[in-house]
């Protein structure tokens, strides 16, 4: 039946006329229009159905049309675009339509709009609407501003406005009567950034609103559409907590911003042990001038043919960040303010920050000392507390000199000043754990620092595209004086066993005052120029100068008082050095197919060169004269496999100066059972460094695979050996070793979903051997040392209101000596994470973070626990989110401490040191634009 | 109705534009990640502050090339393109006016696809905007992505009458000069068309990488991708093409 009805209804189609719809297209004089664009269109949602050209003599046709209404569209360059509704008539299936009139945009507007200014402009019936965010005008302007450039209209010196010739007797803002009837009310008094649209359109005249009476006449009407949100705002956020044992926090930021000015201000005071910004505030404070990734000024390869080198030296100058609680007890107060002005083509970005921190810390420290025969112990405790107060401010100035050059101008300061206060008690033990020895070193003193950094960059695009030309000057200062009073207190008891005498104790006990003197200059400045040779090769060369000019003085006086008869002319010295480098380097890079190869080599010369003076302004009495040169290869091979996985192979060679702390030639007495003293005589160290990585990432299912293998091999290395002597007082200098051991390590890591978006697991296994030696009285000791772990992570996020983070890891770690082979140690790490978010309600969230650590090493008996639980409950208030009570419990088993443990040279030590342990905190936060939150989608969030 | 369509614009084509029908249109794409996070409801509006603040004028933008005559076009990366480190096989799309046909080598979650099916087109809503782009006066069309949900706006010449555009999207009475997709998220826009005769359609590879699906199978894969993107924890709450 269906299929007949199918046929029937098919048959009928074929029998039955079809609809036609045809027409003439023309101007307002009648003149046809030729090869204009008809469409039809649905009537409801303007589908597009159908279209067509019309033919020289404006004729168009549509034939086979859907019988239902439709509706005609024609476009013609210059015209206003014609809609028009066909209602579908049965009667009428050969719908001649007639002549079909386009009215004329007015020409010069039309040009002018679209041509000129490039702006969109549309239609809507009879209106023409444009977009003024496509006009550039001053920041500031008012719509009145923004019209005299709009085209097709004009304003005169009273205000009185003009729409393609006649005159604009309404204006409306948001399609109302804005302040009564006069048009310049409006014009003149909004700020043209507040606009979404200006519409122009002829309105029937208000009489004929009035009587409902339509008396032909029109008005020139202007509508002024306002924008929903400004593009400027303000957000901020201030935090006041309140717990037991006086912690106390308060925090607050402030950030006013518009198209081209950022303004922020930031400022906190806590004893929580958070002394710098954490990432998050430190983006709100600098805003776009966060990370400047560019701005580096030493250029020329790296590791892995890299080509630029990201400097990490942290030398303190720059806005301090928090990347973990500090270690002791502290009080931290801050405030800055930072203004930044953004346009395509300069920025200025300035800032200026000051932070005060106190800090007392609590140690106690094991040590187990190895000797070639025998082996002793040392208990120490030591309090120290630290005062910092540090005046920052830096201003960065970027400017495009055209579109391919562009100048960076960078300079940094900072003013700080600091106390410091150590007392240390330790007692020794020998082998059979009797207390042989007490020593008490003590020091409190004084510095302060002034640095100064200036830096100008240069880059220049070459018109051929890919070539580049980079030059860089920069001007340090660092210039730091001190004052510390240094005392130490032997007492040696005589005892059964083995006691280690000293022959005249007292003579070993200092009371002195040590003044110091250092200021430092650096001049350099690097230069580099990249070339494209062809698509797939580039090929860079760079120079890098640089002069690092020193002076620093000691005096040590004892007793501590600054007279000329107190001076130990032994122990006080002046000290001036230069140290010139100079680094000329090529390179060359294939890139094709997927494949990156690249090799290069560098010449690097460094020159040292130092007089050691008894005093400022004293005959020298020793120069230090020393150059290095040395070549220094690099090469590297990478290849993508597919376009998510990749493998890296890298060699390089690299050489480094010792520091000046090592090349100075003092003797530090301040312990004076642990002397140590610097070496002029150094030379730069070499690492040979091979590379192999593999890595997988698939993103439609989001599992990865990571796999490294490295290799290092160090010449020359610089290492502290140590002579301690039958008395038990231990000498270190650096001295370089020329088999200087090396490392391998391995590591393996994978992840991947067992649900889609629901479960995830982690698993890492990592392994390393490495060989370090150290001459111990003269004798040459290899510690091999193996290390291995594993690790897994499980992440479950199973629905919108729980999110749960587990995280396990062992560690075991293998130190073998080779002249103290009794001495041979395990250390062993279980660590348990777990981090659980829940939202209880709507705007109630609870998180919990559970630690458990144990640690394990028999020889030295340790076999610690320590489980630390923090709880945070939350609630958010009020209609806008804007406030957030926060209650904290941070760990609730009060067993906080700072663990560590470390063995090299010849000696094992652990330590703990007291940190921010149990407290309870009632925290409210008033954020302006309101909280919006979920709960931790990811573990690192 | 799609059919008839596609003759209509072969028909159009040849119509009496020929030394309009054949030359380059270079576009830059352009990614702007701020405004997808600007609109996520994974964020909060403290990082969507931080982030809109950071990061001020970052946008991933990359050239591509749409080369076209009568009977063809081909999409991809410029001729005179450097290589890229990062990338092995890009993907590139070549559409058959005379046998209907188009062929696709598509990236999409970083695994090639070649996806050949008959030239398909999209239901465009035709509007009355009018704006110059690249020298050509252009109206605008929308439409709905029907695999992301994401809205289409393009902006097309019908003086070049050829129904060609950018990445995946054609069918309009004109070369689509501008495309914004999701409001600008990714935009792709003409900076040179050149008009020249009798212009070459770069050579395809004989042997093509990847899983082959037709134009529906993939469109499947590219749905269900969306749909579980839009479940994930992440920042990024929708699936994007890659482009």
């Amino acid at each position: 039946m269906k299929k007949a009805l199918l046929l029937l209804l098919l048959s009928m189609q074929a029998f039955a006329q079809s609809y036609t719809i045809k027409g003439v297209l023309t101007d307002s004089s009648k003149t046809p229009l030729e090869f204009a664009t008809v469409f039809l269109l649905h009537p409801v949602d303007s589908t597009m159905l159908s279209f067509g050209r019309t033919d020289d003599k404006g004729y168009f046709v549509f034939k086979n049309v859907k019988k239902a209404n439709v509706t005609l569209q024609a476009t013609y360059l210059g015209f206003m675009p014609l809609k028009k509704l066909i209602e579908f008539d049965g009667n009428q299936l050969n719908r001649d339509l007639g002549l079909v009139q386009l009215t004329a945009i007015d020409k010069e507007l039309f040009e002018i709009v679209i041509r000129t200014a490039k702006a969109p402009m549309s239609f809507k019936g009879d209106t023409i609407e444009y977009d003024p965010s496509k006009f550039k005008i001053p920041p500031g302007s008012t719509v009145e501003d923004l019209l005299k450039r709009l085209p097709g209209m004009e304003v005169d010196s009273d205000g009185n406005i003009k729409a393609q010739g006649e005159a604009v007797t309404k204006v409306l803002v948001g399609g109302k009567r804005f302040f009564g009837n006069d048009p310049k009310a409006a014009t003149r008094n909004l700020p043209s950034e507040a606009l979404a649209k200006v519409q122009v359109f002829n309105d029937d005249s208000e009489a004929s609103k009035m009587t409902g009476l339509s008396d032909g006449k029109k008005e020139k009407t202007l509508n002024l559409e306002l924008k929903e949100e400004y593009k400027k705002g303000a957000f901020g956020k201030m935090s006041v907590g309140v717990g037991d044992k006086e912690r106390v926090l308060a925090s607050g930021n402030y950030n006013r911003f518009d198209e081209k000015n950022q303004l922020s201000i930031i400022g906190f005071g806590n004893n929580l042990n958070q002394s710098g910004l954490s990432g998050a505030d430190y983006q709100d404070f600098r805003g776009s001038q966060s990370y400047n990734f560019s701005d580096q000024v030493d250029f020329g390869f790296n590791s892995g043919g890299d080509f630029f080198f990201f400097s990490s030296d942290n030398d303190g100058i720059g806005v301090p960040q928090s990347w973990g609680p500090d270690q002791g007890k502290t009080e931290n107060y801050a405030i800055g303010v930072n203004h930044n002005y953004d346009t395509p083509k300069t920025k200025v970005s300035s800032n200026y920050f000051f932070n005060k921190n106190k800090q007392s810390v609590y140690e106690e420290m094991f040590q187990n000392i190895l000797l070639v025969n025998t082996q002793y112990n040392v208990n120490s405790i030591t309090n120290s507390k630290n005062n910092q107060g540090n005046h920052r401010g830096s201003l960065r100035f970027e400017q495009k000199l055209d579109s391919l050059r562009t100048l960076v101008v960078l300079s940094n300061a900072r003013f700080a000043d600091r106390d410091a206060l150590s007392d240390r008690r330790q007692a020794f033990f020998n082998l059979t754990n009797e207390n042989f020895r007490n020593q008490n070193p003590y020091s409190t003193g004084s510095s302060n620092t002034i640095q100064w950094e200036n830096s100008i960059l240069f880059k220049n695009l070459m018109k051929k595209a890919g070539n580049r030309f980079l030059a860089s000057a920069s001007f340090n200062i660092n210039n730091n004086d001190n004052h510390t009073i240094q005392r130490s207190d032997i007492e040696q008891i005589v005892v059964g066993g083995e006691n280690f005498p000293i022959t005249d104790s007292t003579a070993l006990n200092i009371n002195q005052l040590s003044l110091g003197k250092n200021s430092t200059q650096v001049l350099k400045s690097s230069l580099a120029y990249i070339a494209k040779l062809s698509k797939s090769m580039t090929w860079d060369a760079f120079l890098n100068l640089s002069r690092t000019s020193q002076d620093i003085a000691r005096d040590i006086y004892s007793p501590p008082s600054e007279s000329e008869g107190n001076r130990n002319n032994n122990l006080s010295v002046f000290y001036d050095n230069v140290v010139n480098y100079q680094r000329l380097g090529s390179s060359l890079r294939y890139v094709n197919k997927g494949w990156t190869i690249v090799g290069g080599a560098a010449v690097q010369d460094i020159g040292l060169n130092g007089n050691v003076f008894n005093r400022e302004g004293g005959t020298s009495h020793s120069n230090i004269k020393n150059n290095y040169t040395a070549v220094l290869p690099t090469a590297s091979l990478a290849y993508v496999i597919s376009n998510n996985s990749r493998v890296n192979l890298s060699y390089n060679l690299s050489e480094s100066a010792p520091t000046i702390n090592q090349l100075q030639p003092f003797i530090d007495n301040s312990n004076p059972l642990f002397i140590t003293t610097g070496n002029p005589n150094l030379k730069p160290s070499r690492t040979h460094n091979l590379n192999a990585y593999y890595n997988m990432y698939n993103p439609s299912n989001f599992s990865n695979y990571y796999m490294s293998l490295s290799f290092n091999s160090y010449q020359d290395r610089i290492v502290y050996n140590r002579i301690i002597s039958e008395d038990l007082i231990t000498t270190t200098s650096p001295e370089n070793i020329s088999n200087g051991g090396n490392t391998a390590s391995g590591y393996l890591g994978m992840g991947f979903p067992i649900r889609k978006n629901k479960i995830t697991i982690n698993f890492n296994a990592n392994g390393s051997l490495s060989k370090s030696p150290i001459y111990i009285n003269q004798i040459l000791n290899n510690s091999d040392s193996k290390n291995y772990s594993l690790g897994t992570n499980l992440n479950l996020t199973p629905n919108d209101w729980l999110s749960w983070f587990i995280r396990y890891s062992f560690m075991e770690n293998h130190t073998k000596y080779s002249i103290f082979n009794l001495q041979n140690q395990v250390y062993r790490q279980h660590y348990v994470r777990s981090d659980m978010n829940i939202q209880l309600q709507k705007k109630m969230y609870f998180t919990t973070i559970f630690n458990y650590t144990h640690r394990m090493n028999e020889r030295i008996g340790l076999d610690q626990h320590m489980p630390i639980l923090d709880f945070n409950l939350v609630r958010i208030l009020g209609s806008k989110n804007q406030h957030e009570v926060r209650l904290i419990a941070h760990d609730v088993f009060n067993r906080n401490l700072n663990l560590s443990q470390s063995s090299s040279g010849n000696v094992i030590s652990f330590s703990n040191t007291s940190t921010l342990s149990r407290y309870f905190m009632v925290k409210y936060t008033f954020n302006i634009k309101g909280v919006k939150t979920t709960i931790k989608p990811n573990q690192w969030n | 109705m799609r059919k008839i369509l596609i003759i209509l614009f072969l028909a159009f084509a040849f119509n009496s534009f020929a030394q309009k029908t054949s030359g380059v249109i270079d576009y830059n794409a352009s990614f702007d990640y701020r405004l997808l996070l600007s609109r996520s409801t994974r964020i909060t509006n403290d990082e969507k502050n931080r982030i809109m603040q950071t990061f001020k004028e970052d946008l991933y933008k990359i050239k591509y090339s749409l080369t076209f005559n009568e009977k063809g076009s081909y999409y991809g990366y410029p001729e005179d393109r450097s290589n890229s480190s990062w990338e092995k096989t890009a993907s590139w799309i070549r559409r058959d006016f005379e046998n209907n046909k188009v062929l696709e080598l598509l990236d999409f979650n970083s695994k090639m696809y070649i996806v050949e099916d008959s030239i398909y087109t999209y239901p465009w809503k035709i509007k009355t905007d009018v704006k110059e782009i690249a020298g050509y006066i252009c109206m605008s069309a929308s439409t709905v992505d029907p695999s992301t949900g994401h809205s289409i706006l393009a902006w097309f010449t019908t003086d070049i009458p050829l129904p060609i555009g950018p990445n995946i999207y054609m069918g309009l009475p004109g070369a689509i000069l501008e495309l914004s997709v999701d409001n600008d998220i990714v935009l792709f826009s003409a900076i040179k068309v050149t008009l020249k005769p009798d212009v070459v359609l770069p050579e395809i590879p004989k042997k093509l990488k990847g899983t082959r699906l037709t134009k529906e199978k993939f469109e499947d894969l590219v749905k269900k991708d969306a749909i579980e993107k839009s479940k994930s924890k992440r920042y990024y709450e929708t699936s994007h093409r890659s482009f």
